[in-house]
């Protein structure tokens, strides 16, 4: 846990040096992310929100992470845009790439509880895609802009939806 | 897009939120409504009332 609070303290940091307006997420909002809406959130994200706060917007280079109010069901963003689902666990979406051209999606349960996946949005239904790793593996990629944030050279099954 | 809420200066950093992504290259491009957006973005600019 202590390397998500350090990790959170980074990227506040990073916001903050993009000017972006970074605020608290307030206890009520965590509780009712956590209690009433989506069983499942592990620690260590509630923790991340708690030390790092959230923008306003979206940072230079277009991720965006999601208010607490606006975390959902992965089968239901991708219902809203007319995209299957074929994960039998539930995981919520809570960050998005280029005004959502994809998504990231946190497993609550099964075999990759507390892990990320990119969420493609494909004809074939085949999202979320397998873990790319751990909350802080996903953290530690955002810091760096590293490869797994984007969708492998070999998805052609990726057609992307144009808003 | 106008009546709708979209301003020029909205228009213009999501244009150059999509030209910083091209010129980053590599995985970025992997991005196949990259082009498309910028192409968009640069026609709404160009149509934009002078």
């Amino acid at each position: 846990m202590a390397e998500v609070a350090v990790l959170a303290k980074e990227v506040r940091q990073h916001w903050l040096s993009q000017g972006l307006r970074v605020s608290s997420v307030k206890p009520e909002e965590l509780a009712e992310l956590t209690r009433s809406r989506l069983a499942g959130i592990p620690e260590e994200y509630e923790a991340f929100l708690r030390v790092a706060g959230l923008p306003d917007d979206e940072d230079g280079a277009g991720f965006r992470f999601w208010l607490p109010r606006e975390v959902r069901a992965t089968s239901h963003v991708l219902g809203e845009s007319g995209y299957g689902s074929e994960g039998a666990e539930p995981s919520v979406i809570i960050a998005d790439y280029l005004q959502e051209s994809w998504w990231y999606g946190l497993w609550l349960a099964g075999p990759f509880a507390g892990q990320v996946s990119l969420v493609l949005g494909n004809e074939a239904g085949k999202d979320p895609q397998p873990p790319l790793g751990t909350f802080v593996d996903f953290l530690l990629a955002y810091l760096n802009d590293d490869v797994r944030l984007y969708p492998p050279a070999s998805s052609p099954e990726h057609t992307g939806r144009v808003s | 897009m106008q009546a709708q809420g979209l301003n020029r200066a909205t228009a213009e950093s999501l244009r150059g939120t999509y030209q910083k992504a091209i010129e980053a290259g590599g995985a970025k491009l992997q991005n196949e409504q990259l082009l498309p957006r910028a192409q968009l973005m640069d026609r709404i600019l160009e149509l934009w009332p002078k």
